[in-house]
């Protein structure tokens, strides 16, 4: 420490040091602030197309509009950079006992956008079976998010809707 | 002009800037961490503590008269004719 780039050496590597406990410090204070996250999902609308995709054999594409409100402001602390926010369809059949089917979804960058408000969602992915029939199955649909820190541990947390509704049979023409 | 850059301080001073500068840089990252947390503001504690870091490097970089207090007393220069002893030889 006799002379200016010593001084400078052992400065830098001690906030260096320093610096991972403040960062180790935020990650763990993290997880213990509260948050309620609510959300309501309502279908309006379920449509089960038989189409030949790609000339890959005929199978059901069902086309969903669901109205879609959401408040996760209170899951923005201060170690929140984004939300990834998906609107999941669940549903069970005889062949596979989990289906999930990803309907739509968004990233999050601040509190203001984390009042979400769609009215007219429909699922931007095609949503098919792994089987080429959906069966007229009930899908129950919730939201699921993943809260993304600055430092720390991925968070992900997932409602669900009580609106169950069962799929219509499939038909040859979209309204 | 490389020895005036060389920003020299004396062993007690140095001791001094050491306690000084942990000191100093814990200190801004509690009170950073603390401020950050009661307003959950990330941006706030990082700015509070980057800049008690610099705040300590003009504390502790430079030679402040403060860390030459206490100069090395070195011995006395020893007179030519002594060196030329053959008895040290």
């Amino acid at each position: 420490m006799y002379n200016l780039l010593q001084r400078a050496n052992a400065i830098f590597a001690f906030a260096m040091t320093v610096t991972f406990g403040v960062l180790g410090a935020i990650a763990i204070v993290t997880p213990f602030l509260p948050s309620s996250p609510s959300a309501e999902i309502t279908v309006k609308d379920i449509q089960v197309i038989s189409y030949d995709y790609m000339s890959q054999g005929e199978s059901e594409f069902a086309f969903i509009k669901l109205n879609l409100d959401a408040d996760l402001t209170s899951l923005f602390n201060w170690n929140t950079k984004q939300l990834f926010v998906s609107v999941l369809a669940e549903y069970e059949t005889n062949s596979h006992d989990i289906n999930q089917v990803i309907l739509w979804d968004s990233i999050i960058q601040s509190k203001e956008e984390a009042l979400i408000k769609v009215s007219d969602l429909h699922n931007e992915y095609n949503f098919v079976d792994i089987t080429t029939s959906f069966r007229q199955v009930n899908a129950s649909y919730s939201l699921y998010w993943d809260v993304m820190p600055y430092v720390g541990v991925l968070t992900s947390g997932q409602t669900k809707s009580n609106h169950v509704i069962k799929f219509p049979p499939r038909s040859n023409e979209y309204r | 002009m490389s020895k005036w850059f060389e920003w020299r301080i004396d062993f007690e001073g140095q001791k001094r800037c050491e306690i000084i500068s942990q000191v100093t840089i814990i200190l801004f990252a509690v009170i950073g961490f603390a401020y950050g947390f009661l307003n959950q503001d990330l941006l706030a504690t990082m700015k509070i503590y980057f800049g008690g870091i610099i705040f300590t490097s003009i504390l502790t970089l430079p030679p402040w008269p403060y860390y030459n207090k206490h100069p090395v007393q070195w011995l006395p220069e020893i007179s030519d004719k002594e060196s030329e002893d053959p008895k040290k030889m």
